[in-house]
């Protein structure tokens, strides 16, 4: 059972679907938040993440051990956001508010110790967040992303999105900008 | 330098991506420019908001989901290759002169199986070119593939009907117990996929058929019907259990929504356990993890046990 990931990889690629299933499981929640952090819509993270993992599975046996398995699968991730396309029928649940039971914003856990004050800031922050970022390009929001809630390195956003360092840190700087603009006087 | 490359500065000062130098710059500045200083406290907000904004209980429901919609979706994958194959397998033997109709997705094929007998009843099938009724698949026989490439989903096979007369097979007849395995997996009668489970578990001849076990795997993995994902583990007592078999019950007792498969997942993880597949030092690991976090309690009570044993 202690296979190492390469060794996963391998089985997964001669069409062992448990160690696919392993192998997957190891990221899968990274991927499965990002997509949810990026869309603020679990139906649509959903549908990212499905996407995603059926990606690999058609396309694991071309990886070639060029890169970690970890910046092929989250390239994989920033791109199918980006370029994800809403459901129609989803339209109006773009913007999350405070009062929309269903969103995720609302239903912060309270198994840590919190009070009910602490949660209301809490979630109220996070909705303003999330009201911010959609005022974020794609690019901008992604290295965002990336950053704050996943904590890569920024050459690591670098190559899991194809540019350059400087590209990143201008998004970063730029995402920043605008977040402090949106969030000034949220504190 | 300007104030916007403190601005910047601060950033990498956050993300831990800042060399001493400029480190040294961004504090001495910090401390003379009271408008660096107030970006400084900003980006500390959002910075420590954010990480401090951890939302699993949520997020776990929808990797669960997530994860039963993606499994669903690659079973489906998977089984149009299989079906092709046990079927190409089964039915090679018989050859008989063709009539030309297509036909495509050959599920319902074993709708006249039951008790471990192929019945083939009654003369005069109706066919078209149209497709054929429900009732007719019972009538069929004489496969003959002109077309068994699964690439396209599709597939291509003549059939003939016969004066009356029925076809027994044997259970532990080989090639019975291939489309046995197929309507384990296929059929959409939850009733005869169970039916399948209990008939092959009476042929002698099934323990090591690795065809079959993987079958049941899948099947007390995936399956939609709690009572066949049951009969499917009750099964595995049949067979000779391996270390697949093992991991498979343990993959049940981790994502299976029924309690109650939960807890005959553990009782037969014990019956392994006893035939001398034992639990390794990560499957403890998982099961120890499990405790925390399972929602019943003799779920809970019983992984306990397991792990007392070792
Ligand atoms: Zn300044």
């Amino acid at each position: 059972m202690h296979l190492t990931e390469n060794e996963l990889i391998l089985k997964a690629q001669r069409g062992d679907d448990l160690a696919f299933e392993a192998l997957i499981y190891r990221y899968d929640k990274m991927v499965l938040r990002l997509a949810l952090k990026y869309t603020a819509n679990p139906d649509d993270a959903k549908d990212i993440y499905q996407e995603v993992f059926i990606r690999v599975y058609k396309n694991l046996s071309g990886f070639q051990f060029k890169s970690e398995f970890s910046t092929w699968l989250f390239k994989i991730t920033t791109n199918m956001c980006i370029t994800y396309k809403r459901k129609q029928n989803r339209f109006n649940q773009i913007t999350i508010d405070a009062d929309d039971e269903a969103s995720p914003v609302s239903q912060i856990s309270g198994s840590e110790d919190l009070t009910p004050e602490v949660i209301t800031e809490k979630a109220e922050f996070e909705v303003k967040i999330n009201k911010a970022l959609e005022s974020l390009s794609p690019n901008q929001k992604m290295s965002f992303l990336l950053k704050h809630y996943e904590g890569y390195k920024i050459k690591e956003i670098a190559e899991i999105m194809n540019c350059k360092e400087g590209t990143i840190k201008k998004y970063l700087f730029d995402a920043v900008r605008k977040l402090q603009l949106k969030l000034v006087g949220s504190f | 330098m300007q104030h916007e490359k403190y601005e910047e500065l601060i950033q990498y000062y956050f993300y831990n991506e800042i060399d001493e130098a400029d480190k040294k710059l961004l504090e001495q500045h910090l401390i003379s420019c009271p408008q660096c200083k107030t970006h400084f406290e900003l980006f500390k907000k959002i910075f420590n908001s954010i990480n401090e904004n951890e939302n699993n209980e949520f997020e776990d429901k929808l990797l669960f989901e997530a994860r039963a919609e993606l499994r669903g979706y690659l079973k489906a994958q998977k089984n149009k290759t299989s079906i092709i194959k046990v079927l190409t397998q089964a039915f090679s033997s018989f050859m008989v002169k063709p009539i030309g109709i297509a036909f495509g997705g050959a599920v319902v094929l074993l709708a006249g199986l039951f008790t471990g007998y192929l019945i083939f009843n009654e003369p005069a099938v109706n066919y078209s070119k149209e497709g054929l009724n429900f009732a007719d698949y019972s009538k069929i026989q004489n496969i003959n593939f002109l077309d068994a490439d699964p690439d396209d989903g599709e597939i291509e096979f003549t059939y003939e009907s016969v004066k009356p007369g029925r076809i027994k097979g044997n259970i532990n007849d080989s090639r019975v117990r291939e489309i046995l395995t197929y309507a384990i997996l296929n059929e959409k009668n939850p009733g005869t996929r169970l039916n399948s489970i209990n008939v092959i578990n009476a042929s002698s001849q099934h323990k090591n058929d690795d065809e079959l076990k993987n079958a049941l795997i899948s099947v007390a993995k995936y399956d939609n019907n709690p009572g066949v994902r049951r009969e499917a583990i009750k099964s595995f007592n049949e067979l000779s259990v391996d270390k697949e078999i093992k991991d498979a019950l343990i993959y049940v007792l981790l994502n299976d929504t029924s309690a109650g498969i939960r807890i005959e997942a553990i009782n037969s993880l014990m019956e392994t356990s006893k035939k001398g597949i034992k639990l390794d030092e990560s499957d403890l690991t998982t099961l120890k993890d499990k405790i925390q976090l399972d929602q019943n309690n003799y779920v809970r009570y019983q992984l306990r046990n397991i792990i007392k044993e070792y």
